[in-house]
């Protein structure tokens, strides 16, 4: 299943058309993801820390919290994901379990950063870096890890904001000597760096355009044509869903906080996604028919009497 | 411990209370940050979210403490969970309760469906006895180190047994030693009312989205639920069916910016970096940074800028 899944990656990547990776945090958004029809999903370290442990992206969140998450995670769909592995959780030699660790979880590949640990999001503030030497090292061990040679290390350098895109590209020749498939300088302030960055370091390029359909301080907002015609191989949008998660449900709060002490309740369907919307999206169709293939005629008899033999209670 | 016994007198008190449904970090901290006094753990949201698996007794006692726990951290305000059938036997609700307690809850729900058990919403539930629905609430009420952390016990009978039984039921949980009374699944105002009347411990009432309709309960405002007599309201889809919501729009938008090549702004769908920065806690991981990271620590980071990861 992962090697296929693998393979489907590596086929998005070599088509010549950018790969557009929305960042997914949770069972709701990596299924959202794949419902909509996008081809591949990428995990967001800093959702995951949010979501899950309800703590900042500070490197709280840990190797084995990460892996569990995206296991359960990259079962719950089809499309091929990518995962965060942040710093690689110590030195060369942890990254070799980690990366095979995070391979036998089911993800086609994972992010490693160069950051010291305990990291930070890289649109922080108050970053810092470890030697590229050391950098180049973990990205050699990550690749001599894979048990799958299709599996996907995507070197992530977070130098920019500390020694400017010329640091960056030094240093991202080196994890792509090292043996990198992709690299992906993080937090890059321009058109024109990416630009430069794409030409200079003979790899494929992988750019975060964080909240995509909303603007933000650092990386400015490009289209998913523009990043193409640039050279990006592929484009994440971290922020993305856990911001519109977010707002929807700062709507909502807003909407039942302010009436409630009304006579009646307010029917907002427009606000909420709807009961068959969420028992759809989670895959209730698939226990309806697990429960008429296994189970025993009087079971199904106790449960459902002479009704309809379905979970969902349609209106 | 000072949050069971926030949320026992929040139960006492003449208004209802009022707990959206929380399920991940964004949504407990949201519930705060509005205001509410208490939030509840929706077992579905957990579930769905956390394991990316529907709500049909796929998550186990483990993977719902390590959810709750962390939520239970991150807030001041009182936190329920949903321990589903109490993961096995009475024997084993003892060792569930305990687990819940000392995961930082200040209460825990248990219902007396068979397990594999299923959203009370859902067609085709079954009950376990009655008798030995009162036996685990017993369990739980006697496994609580703090005479104060709430047991909420839960009937999903009205389905397979009607009223009567539901009436039966509550009585014999609340006589076994439940806190808080709850029938899943109500079918009319007329039920909630009936309740109220004929069980001789605080109502709670699901009201499942909270701003839209559903097949099943019919939806009535706190005030009214208040008027009725209940004394807790949870909206446990509220949440969930918001973010689901708010994701679609987004994706709409992604899609649109996809079609036409051009970019798309859309600063209405989504909250901004600082906000959600905001709602994450970096004011906290500011202030921490500065009180214990030493001189040259915050020389590396932050080089000649004034320090504060938040920019």
């Amino acid at each position: 299943m992962s090697n296929s899944k693998i393979q489907q990656m590596r086929t998005l990547l070599e088509s010549g058309k950018i790969v557009i990776s929305p960042g997914v945090y949770d069972g709701y958004s990596a299924r959202l993801v794949e419902q909509f029809g996008f081809k591949a999903a990428s995990m967001t370290g800093a959702g995951l820390s949010n979501s899950r442990l309800s703590a900042p992206d500070i490197g709280i969140l840990s190797l084995t919290e990460n892996v569990e998450a995206c296991r359960w995670i990259a079962r719950s769909i089809a499309i091929p994901m990518m995962a965060d592995a942040d710093s690689g959780y110590g030195n060369p030699v942890t990254v070799h379990h980690t990366v095979q660790l995070f391979e036998d979880a089911g993800v086609v590949g994972i992010n490693i950063e160069d950051q010291v640990s305990p990291k930070r999001c890289g649109h922080m503030r108050g970053k810092e870096l470890i030697d590229a030497r050391e950098a180049a090292k973990k990205i050699e061990a990550a690749v001599k890890a894979k048990r799958d040679p299709g599996f996907i290390i995507n070197a992530r350098t977070d130098s920019i904001a500390v020694e400017g895109i010329d640091g960056a590209i030094r240093r991202a020749k080196l994890y792509v000597a090292a043996g990198a498939d992709m690299v992906y300088p993080d937090a890059i302030a321009s058109e024109d760096q990416i630009r430069r960055f794409v030409e200079s370091v003979g790899a494929p390029v992988s750019i975060n355009m964080g909240f995509g359909i909303r603007s933000r301080p650092t990386t400015p907002l490009l289209s998913p044509r523009r990043l193409q015609e640039l050279g990006v191989a592929r484009a994440s949008y971290a922020r993305m869903l856990p911001a519109a998660a977010i707002m929807g449900m700062r709507r909502a709060l807003e909407v039942f906080r302010d009436t409630a002490d009304a006579t009646t309740a307010p029917d907002r369907p427009d606000m909420l996604a709807s009961i068959e919307d969420i028992t759809d999206l989670m895959g209730y169709s698939l226990i309806d028919q697990l429960e008429s293939n296994f189970l025993l005629p009087e079971e199904m008899a106790r449960k459902y009497g002479g009704g309809q033999r379905s979970f969902v209670v349609r209106s | 411990m000072i949050k069971a016994q926030r949320l026992r007198a929040l139960i006492a008190a003449p208004e209802i209370l009022a707990m959206p449904g929380v399920f991940d970090g964004f949504s407990a901290r949201l519930t705060e940050a509005s205001g509410f006094a208490a939030g509840f753990i929706s077992g579905a949201g957990i579930s769905e979210a956390s394991l990316g698996w529907a709500d049909v007794g796929v998550m186990g006692l483990e993977e719902n403490l390590r959810v709750v726990r962390a939520l239970a951290a991150c807030c001041n305000v009182p936190l329920m969970a949903d321990a589903d059938t109490g993961y096995g036997n009475a024997v084993n609700v003892h060792f569930t309760v305990h687990g819940f307690e000392t995961a930082g809850l200040a209460g825990v729900m248990i219902e007396d469906q068979v397990w594999p058990k299923r959203c009370g919403h859902m067609a085709g539930k079954d009950v376990i006895s009655a008798e030995e629905g009162a036996q685990k609430i017993r369990a739980a009420a006697e496994a609580r180190v703090d005479p104060d952390f709430i047991i909420m016990s839960r009937t999903d009978a009205l389905a397979t047994h009607g009223l009567d039984e539901v009436i039966r039921r509550l009585n014999l949980y609340a006589e076994a030693g439940a806190d808080l009374l709850f029938a899943d699944a109500v079918l009319t105002v007329d039920h909630i009312a009936t309740l109220v009347r004929n069980v001789p411990k605080p109502l709670c009432v699901n009201m499942g989205f909270g701003i839209q309709q559903r097949a099943t309960t019919p939806l009535l405002s706190a005030r009214q639920l208040q008027d009725l007599g209940v004394a807790v309201v949870i909206y446990p889809r509220l949440l969930t069916a918001a973010a689901v919501r708010g994701m679609k729009n987004a994706i709409a938008a992604v899609q649109e910016s996809l079609r036409s090549g051009e970019v798309v702004d859309r600063p209405d769908l989504l909250v901004p970096f600082e906000e959600l920065n905001a709602l994450v806690g970096m004011a906290e991981l500011d202030r921490l940074e500065q009180r214990y990271l030493t001189e040259e620590q915050l020389r590396q980071k932050y080089r000649n800028a004034p320090a504060g990861a938040a920019g």
